[in-house]
């Protein structure tokens, strides 16, 4: 890790190969086949990823590596109890927010800021699309990913690097 | 899924950037304690500092609540410095504790001096309000610096970082308050000065647990 955060991406690519399992293996103790055990794999590998700067080389790994995957399950287990709460509503009124219905979309009618709106027109559309689902339609990963025809872990990863260059630009906005 | 996986791990590692790695966390602490240290220079400097402290820690409910504010500074800083970091939850929980302890201690400890006849009575919620004031101004920077550098860190659970923030921060302010005011009755120092801790616990949790939502993890 300690090479990964000096940028070297073979060793980061050596290192997340290697840990796969185990990640895997503490995700599925808690979640065991549970259909969303693969997306809180690939999320737990993107909090990795995230968190890798809180890292420090002379700490060991492994309880660093475990406290983010732990998370990762939390998460999905809030992620699910959401999900149930909300799903109730969405069954309410069914077809209210489907884009096909020709309704105008809710991103559209919340009114974004025109700094945000600005910033992601400019985007590439591939990554404009994953952010609009994910983070401002609000759907889940697997609902998003079979919207745009692609694997979840594809769209996680547009979506990461949507968010990325929305950020950037906000902020050269900003300053 | 497999594929998914390996694909998600190639394009992570195209994906990255060299980082810096967040600062020890003892350093972390120490650029708190110095800006504390400064508010303390401030405040002696200042002319507010009391006049003979090496008396004052003869006096048992003054050296006890020192004491616990000590422990609950010290154990409510390192908290929550290491609850931004991942891998350090025991020392978080231990921390904790200690923090806990010590507002705890401190409070119970002022408040059986002042129920056992340890107060002179007199004008004491107007000065002790006073003390709060001046408790939670000077947990104001100390506060800051805390959260910025846990927006540097990965918090898993802003609110009870944020708590932590809010106790170890206010144990900071008013320690100075408790070093530097004159009054040594009882219920002055239970309700002005070991109650800080607490009134910015409730004050303050929920706005900073919001901003460290945003700007950590």
């Amino acid at each position: 890790m300690a090479a990964a955060q000096r940028g070297d991406t073979e060793a980061y690519h050596e290192l997340l190969e290697e840990i796969l399992p185990l990640v895997s293996r503490l995700v599925r103790a808690k979640l065991y086949d549970h259909p969303s055990a693969d997306d809180v794999i690939q999320n737990a590998l993107l909090s990795i990823h995230r968190a890798r700067h809180t890292y420090r080389p002379e700490r060991p790994f492994g309880p660093w590596m475990r406290t983010i995957v732990r998370h990762a399950v939390i998460d999905a287990f809030r992620d699910r109890k959401r999900r149930a709460a909300r799903e109730v509503a969405v069954e309410a009124i069914e077809g209210l927010l489907d884009p096909d219905s020709g309704e105008e979309p809710a991103l559209e009618r919340n009114e974004l800021s025109p700094a945000l709106q600005a910033a992601l027109s400019e985007l590439p559309d591939k990554h404009r699309q994953a952010v609009e689902l994910i983070h401002l339609r609000g759907f889940s990963v697997a609902e998003a990913a079979v919207r745009v025809g692609v694997s979840p872990g594809a769209l996680k990863v547009r979506a990461h690097r949507g968010y990325r260059a929305l950020r950037a630009r906000l902020r050269g906005q900003e300053s | 899924m497999k594929q998914d996986q390996q694909r998600l791990i190639a394009q992570l590692s195209e994906d990255l950037v060299p980082v810096r790695p967040i600062p020890r966390l003892r350093f972390s602490l120490g650029i708190v304690l110095v800006l504390w240290a400064g508010l303390v220079s401030y405040v002696a400097y200042g002319g507010r500092g009391r006049a003979a402290l090496g008396g004052a820690l003869s006096d048992p409910l003054f050296a006890g609540v020192l004491t616990g504010l000590v422990l609950a500074a010290l154990g409510g800083c390192i908290a929550a410095l290491a609850s931004g970091t991942p891998g350090r939850e025991s020392l978080a929980r231990r921390s904790l504790a200690a923090s806990g302890a010590g507002v705890l201690g401190s409070l119970v400890l002022a408040s059986a001096f002042a129920l056992t006849g340890g107060s002179q009575g007199g004008d004491t919620v107007s000065a002790a309000l006073m003390c709060v004031r001046n408790g939670m101004v000077l947990a104001a920077l100390p506060a800051a610096a805390l959260a910025f550098l846990m927006g540097r860190g990965w918090v898993a659970r802003p609110m009870l970082a944020a708590a932590l923030v809010s106790v170890g921060a206010a144990s900071l302010g008013v320690l100075i308050v408790h070093v530097s005011c004159p009054l040594v009755d009882a219920r002055h120092i239970a309700l002005g000065h070991t109650s800080v801790p607490l009134v910015v616990l409730g004050l303050a949790t929920v706005p900073l647990g919001l901003l460290l939502r945003r700007t950590a993890r």
